[in-house]
């Protein structure tokens, strides 16, 4: 049965551009895989940790500078190494911010975020080309879980509201490119679509496995978990559909119930900043 | 300098188990509940390899062990991203606590941890028994006989209780892991327990399922009370099937065994099959079988 469709909810969110040839697939997974570097593990509040990123078109070509900056970049020493990727790229023929591997390790969690804040000024997109993946990891957005399979290239729009996470494993492997809206991108993203196969609409959070998991999460906290009690928590966004930011109200909830309001406090903050409502 | 460079040699060298134990300690000393840890088995006696598992103690202030019992897989899971809820651990010789066994992910590989939660006044003795060596040991508040009474309900009661079809389908890739590596280390009187527990496994899941009430223990009286419909007499197909087998399987009988019992749990349990998919399918990526 055929499961795409072309009109979806989601599709402004994610969708898919156009397949990936098996055999550039191949190709382009051997290499990254075969790196000499894994690139740099980043460490924030926006993330559980396993978040590893080697850069393959920035503004210094060194693959180990991840900051993300306008303009043309150039390609890392890396990328030289890697001739299916570069022409790949080279024939997309897009104007890029910025291109680069990403890894996530199993159990990786990227919590839900919002990005490109500081850069809203000119229209960009964000591509993702899955090189090796696995049923666990998925994208939510929209309360819904979007498992990006390999063979397709990918649009997110991360300036709306997502998280990412590898819950199982093996490594989860993308090539990811920002790049700016110009003819070229225009013309690749002519004929956006969803598989319905790789959706899963999120059921919202009942009031009562709400009190448990909060209930759940406080009893860890008292024996002394408190990290194990948030990431409990920011799990949630993953399984149910949550308002905007709920899990991490829940986790100030939790909080102060426990009487620590400085940390309550701390994640409201933290919402704001990563939800980018400044 | 030559030292110095050996040492080094040795750390990067060192087992995955140790880098994951490390992650286990710094977990549990976190919690002021644990007044204990103790690592045992290969381990502990040094005769470790890469496909050893890791035998961890916890200790844990009696009151508090109903309480932690109770939040294991959701600690485990968030902390350190087990692939399976525990699986409540038959193997294990009863020292006065109760043990789990969870598969991890870590450095491309699943990794076994068998952890054994005990109740703090009970850690001399089982070190006594076991050898076991100390990680760490700290005074925690006075157990009071409440708090040992409370702890020792709790055990009494997780040892009398009977799986369900979840618990079955996580104990059927564990042993099916289990099996995998004794098999690796040409290990055929393990082998042929662990088979013999893999087909005990299909054969709780077809009588709990078509036979939730029977009173007749193990195989007894199977045929009639599960042969009563043409679905039944599917499974005692399959199953007489599995015991046809040889009793000293190899790596392709153990993984059609478990690929038996995941077939006919999808028409016996479909809703504890999908609850378990994608675990599923990460464990048969994980072992090379997907």
């Amino acid at each position: 049965m055929n499961t795409t469709v072309v009109t979806h909810p989601l599709l402004n969110q994610i969708a898919r551009l156009r397949p990936v040839p098996a055999a550039t697939l191949d190709l382009m997974r051997q290499e990254a895989l075969n790196t000499p570097t894994p690139g740099v593990i980043s460490y924030s509040d926006y993330q559980s940790g396993g978040w590893w990123t080697a850069s393959l078109l920035n503004h210094s070509g060194d693959p180990h500078d991840t900051i993300i900056g306008d303009g043309t970049p150039q390609p890392t020493t890396l990328l030289e190494h890697m001739p299916t990727t570069a022409a790949f790229l080279r024939e997309l023929g897009l104007r890029y911010m910025y291109v680069r591997l990403a890894r996530l390790e199993p159990n990786g969690w990227l919590w839900e975020h919002r990005d490109y804040a500081e850069l809203t000024d000119v229209p960009r997109h964000r591509l993702h080309i899955p090189l090796a993946t696995n049923a666990s990891a998925v994208l939510v957005t929209a309360g819904a879980r979007v498992h990006m399979r390999t063979g397709w290239l990918w649009r997110l729009t991360p300036t709306v509201a997502h998280g990412v996470c590898n819950e199982l494993g093996p490594e989860r492997l993308h090539l990811i490119a920002d790049v700016y809206v110009d003819d070229a991108y225009r013309a690749l993203a002519e004929h956006p679509d969803l598989d319905l196969d790789d959706i899963t609409e999120l059921t919202p959070l009942s009031e009562q496995a709400c009190q448990q998991a909060l209930s759940q999460a406080a009893d860890l906290a008292r024996l002394g978990f408190v990290r194990a009690a948030e990431q409990h928590l920011l799990r949630l966004y993953y399984r149910h559909a949550l308002p905007e930011g709920g899990a991490y109200d829940l986790i100030a909830q939790m909080h102060q119930v426990l009487g620590d309001e400085a940390r309550a406090e701390r994640w409201r903050r933290d919402k704001t900043i990563l939800l980018a409502r400044d | 300098m030559t030292t110095i460079t050996l040492d080094q040699l040795a750390h990067d060298n060192r087992p995955t188990q140790f880098a994951l134990l490390n992650e286990l300690v710094e977990l549990f000393t976190g919690s002021p509940a644990i007044t204990h840890l103790l690592v045992r088995g290969s381990l502990a006696s040094g005769t470790s390899d890469r496909l050893s598992d890791i035998d961890l103690v916890v200790g844990v202030h009696d009151r508090q062990l109903p309480l932690l019992a109770e939040n294991l897989d959701a600690l485990l899971s968030s902390s350190l991203g087990t692939l399976l809820p525990g699986w409540p651990d038959t193997i294990v010789a009863a020292l006065g606590g109760c043990g789990w066994v969870y598969l991890i992910p870590h450095s491309g590989h699943l990794l076994q941890l068998d952890l054994y939660l005990a109740p703090s006044t009970a850690i001399a003795s089982l070190q006594q028994r076991t050898g076991a060596r100390l990680l760490l040991q700290r005074d925690g508040a006075p157990c009071t006989a409440a708090d040992t009474r409370a702890s020792t309900t709790y055990l009494r009661a997780a040892a009398t209780s009977s799986p369900d079809a979840r618990t079955l389908l996580v104990q059927s890739l564990i042993i099916h892991a289990m099996l995998r590596k004794r098999l690796l280390r040409n290990q055929p009187f393990i082998a042929y327990d662990l088979l013999g527990q893999l087909h005990t496994t299909l054969r709780d899941l077809i009588k709990i399922t078509l036979a939730p009430q029977s009173r007749h223990h193990g195989w007894y009286h199977l045929p009639d009370e599960v042969g009563r419909s043409p679905l039944g007499r599917g499974c005692l197909a399959e199953l007489e099937a599995a015991l046809a087998e040889p009793s000293i399987p190899t790596r392709a009988q153990a993984d059609a065994t478990v690929e038996r019992i995941w077939r006919l749990a999808a028409d016996l349990v479909p809703h504890a099959v999908a609850a378990l998919a994608e675990a599923h399918a990460s464990y048969l990526t994980y072992q090379e079988l997907a």
